[in-house]
Parts: C-alpha cells; sequence; structure tokens
C-alpha cells in the first residue's frame, strides 16, 4: 500500500500520507440533470452524425492516433518529443517516492489552477514538518499521479479542518502591456474553462 | 476565444474587457516510429444498431446472440465504424434506442451520501456575467491572501485582459491598487456583488477573488474562481486512503 502515499521530505524528516480526494459532491452533495421520455423512462446522450447516418450512443467512440496517411499508430509505438523533436524521457509516479518539500510564499498557489484537492492523514507526522504547519508555512513539491511528461505542483498546506494537498498546474498567466493587448486567437492549444460548461452540481 | 465581460473599479466606472483562461501548456508531443507527427482522432466505435439490448433484439436472446457472434461480426457496424466522429448533434435516446422529440427534464438533487433529496422539473439558471449583463461590482471586500488560499480551492481561472488604451489603464489602475493591499477582492454578481458568478447559461456558479499585481509598466489581474472549500470529506475516526 506504500505506493499508494504521497511521501514527502523535510530536512531529514520523512512523512507518508495516505490521501482522499476532496470534491464538490463529498461535501456539499450534488445536483443531476435527468432526461425522460413521455413514458418516464431515463434517456440517455447520443451524438448524430451530421449526415444522420449514425447514432453513436455512450461508449461508442474510439480515441485513436493516426499518421499523416491517417494510418493508426498503436499507443505503444508513440514516442514523446519536446518542441525541437527531441526524445522526451517519462516522469515516474511520485505516489510512494519521497520528494522534497521547498517553503513557498502564499501568493505562489495564486500562479497555479488547483486540479485536485486531497485531505491527507499520516501515521506519523515528522515533528519539524508538524511545526512548520501550525506555524502556517506553506510548501510546494513535485506530483505526479502515473508515469507522464507533465508533472504537477503540489501545495501542502494546513488549515483548520486539517492538512491537505492541493494538486496544481502553472496558469502561465503574463504580465499585459499597453503594446500586447490581443489574445492569440488562433491558439488551438488554447482551453477555455467555460467552454461547455455544463456542471449542474450548482450550489 | 476570449469573451467580454464588465466589471468596475473602486470609482463605480464600469468597462467591457475580455477575459482569457489559462493555455493549455504540455511540454510533449507525440510522433509516429519515424518522428513522423501523428494526430489525435475520435472515430465512432459503436452505433444503436450495435448496442448490446440491440443486438439482443436482433438475435433473439442473449443465446441466440451469443452464437451469433460465434458465427460472425454482428457487434460490427462496418458501414460506420472507424469513421472520424466530427460536426455531430446531441440527440437523447430511449430506453428502445429511439431518438427523443419530446422529454422531460428533471433535476434530482442528492446529498452528501448519494441520497436522493428532491426532484423537480429543471429550470434553466441564466449568467450573471457577460457581456450583456450588468459590471462585476467593485466590493471592496479585501481578504488576506495566505486566508483564502487555505479556505478556497481555485479551480478556474480567468486573465482580465484590456481591449484598448482606455481599459488598459483601467485594468492597470485596478491591479496596482489591489498589489499594495496585497490582498484578494472577493467579488461576485448582482447590486452588492453577493450573488455567485455563473458565466453562461447553467454554468457552474463560483466565488470569485480578485489579484492585480503590476511590474515594469505592465499589469496582471486575475480572477480564481472557487466552487470548493478546503474541508475534510472522511469522518474523524475514519482512516483516510
Amino acid at each position: 500500500m506504500a505506493r499508494r502515499e504521497i511521501v514527502l521530505t523535510y530536512g531529514e524528516e520523512q512523512t507518508a500520507f495516505k490521501f482522499t480526494r476532496v470534491d464538490r459532491s463529498k461535501l456539499y452533495g450534488r445536483k443531476e440533470r435527468v432526461i425522460l421520455d413521455e413514458d418516464g423512462e431515463r434517456c440517455v446522450p447520443a451524438y448524430l452524425t451530421h449526415d444522420g447516418a449514425a447514432l453513436v450512443p455512450p461508449g461508442g467512440t474510439a480515441h485513436i492516433y493516426v499518421d499523416e496517411a491517417f494510418d493508426t499508430v498503436e499507443r505503444s509505438d508513440l514516442k514523446a518529443v519536446d518542441d525541437e523533436g527531441e526524445p522526451l524521457e517519462p516522469y515516474a509516479s511520485t505516489l510512494g517516492e519521497p520528494q522534497p518539500l521547498t517553503p513557498v510564499d502564499p501568493a505562489r498557489v495564486l500562479d497555479c489552477l488547483v486540479t485536485s484537492v486531497y485531505e491527507l492523514a499520516a501515521e506519523e507526522l515528522g515533528a519539524a514538518l508538524k511545526k512548520s504547519l501550525d506555524d502556517g508555512d506553506l510548501f510546494e513539491s513535485v506530483y505526479n499521479y502515473r508515469e507522464g511528461y507533465d508533472p504537477d505542483v503540489l501545495f501542502l498546506l494546513k488549515n483548520d479542518e486539517g492538512i491537505f494537498a492541493l494538486v496544481a498546474k502553472e496558469t502561465g498567466f503574463e504580465f499585459l502591456t499597453r503594446e500586447a493587448p490581443e489574445a492569440d486567437d488562433e491558439d488551438e492549444d488554447e482551453v477555455d474553462e467555460l467552454d461547455d460548461d455544463l456542471d449542474f452540481s450548482m450550489m | 476565444m476570449p469573451r467580454l465581460i464588465s466589471i468596475m473599479d473602486a470609482k463605480k466606472r464600469d468597462a467591457q474587457i475580455e477575459v482569457d483562461s489559462p493555455k493549455k501548456k504540455e511540454r510533449h508531443r507525440y510522433v509516429d516510429p519515424a518522428g513522423n507527427p501523428v494526430q489525435h482522432q475520435r472515430v465512432i466505435k459503436g452505433t444503436e444498431k450495435t448496442t448490446y439490448e440491440a443486438l439482443v433484439a436482433e438475435a433473439g436472446d442473449p443465446d441466440a446472440l451469443a452464437q451469433a457472434l460465434i458465427d460472425g461480426d454482428p457487434e460490427l457496424d462496418l458501414d460506420q465504424v472507424g469513421r472520424r466522429l466530427a460536426h455531430t448533434s446531441r440527440v437523447y435516446l430511449g430506453p428502445a434506442g429511439n431518438v427523443l422529440y419530446v422529454a422531460r427534464i428533471l433535476k434530482v438533487v442528492y446529498d452528501a451520501k448519494g441520497e436522493e433529496q428532491s426532484r423537480e422539473d429543471f429550470v434553466d439558471v441564466e449568467a450573471t456575467v457577460g457581456e450583456e449583463l450588468p459590471p462585476i461590482p467593485w466590493t471592496g471586500r479585501l481578504m488576506p491572501i495566505d486566508t483564502v488560499i487555505r479556505r478556497f480551492a481555485f479551480v478556474r481561472k480567468l486573465q482580465l485582459r484590456h481591449v484598448n488604451g482606455l481599459t488598459f489603464d483601467f485594468l492597470y489602475e485596478i491591479a496596482e491598487a489591489l498589489q499594495k493591499e496585497n490582498k484578494l477582492m472577493l467579488v461576485g454578481a448582482g447590486k452588492k456583488g453577493q450573488s455567485p458568478l455563473i458565466f453562461q447559461t447553467n454554468g457552474t456558479p463560483f466565488r470569485g477573488f480578485l489579484e492585480g499585481r503590476v511590474q515594469d509598466g505592465g499589469y496582471r489581474l486575475v480572477l480564481h474562481l472557487s466552487n470548493l472549500e478546503i474541508k475534510r470529506v472522511t469522518e474523524d475516526e475514519e482512516e483516510a486512503g
């Protein structure tokens, strides 16, 4: 089970945390939009192709990679490269692997977008780390749930409720000057977080 | 694509400006074994004719379907499988796989234990922030950064961007004022800024915290959005894991 723990080092101390994801449904419950037919039977969403030839029910799609000739490339054959085309080595999962903690200023958290919140529980919290957290210190570490190429940032903090980890990604927001008012409309990598935002678990 | 919203400053002046989400920045891309670029595609794997229910109905019963699967490939809709899925319309299918033309939409509420609490007809919740909607008011409710980041998880962020020279000055001044205070300003919709920020019909309601920084003649004004408090979800006696 050690593999499932977040292990952090502070000075000479090492602390292993079990973690539980904090999500809205566990805190507040949730709201669901249910579609019923005329007989009161529950219905499911599906895709209708533009030519009307196919109805694709849930589970009816597959995600594949294709080359320039539209031939399928197996995932196991894919190679990850950087912007210059140089091969990249994946980062291993950090679960179960000790990661050093670095103290950070609270404003550092504002530079990142939180993707997950974990409630942490340590069998034995290191004395120095406990004191620092009690004093209100905030820490940063590297976090990678599974092997991959883009590790996340993990913030460790304590509040009145307990000890938590915030898993986050850099926003990359830059300072804007008078000369550069335009956002890049052509950027295909842009993620509009509010587009197609149909979360019905409202406050 | 950036969208427009209106916001008010401390002098009660409002202006229409752009908001932009974080760019997805991945340090890697995939290539094939020869180093040539590859594209991710979503394709059709099955259709309404190849669901389990449809196949059982076609075969007569599950045993007959099992035999049909041994004898052939009824689960493959060869006219459609492998087609690239693009430009689709959203429809709803009934239990028999039929397209729904008349629907009743319900809102079902569950508590934190997953138990149903109520169900009623769904009513659209309109956006509270947008191009044609009143500005986000200046509340003046400042909170220390250290307090806020320990209480709320910022799960969405929007950068406020100027659209011309006038709005550059407008936003720069807001950012400068907030930096001087070194605090975040709690913002919301409505006249007093007490309503949740909702950016599109039936969108997620958020609480907003405005952060401003200035540097070398530039500014960075970010609206941090949260719908999640940083709270325990396990019982005291329960072990996390």
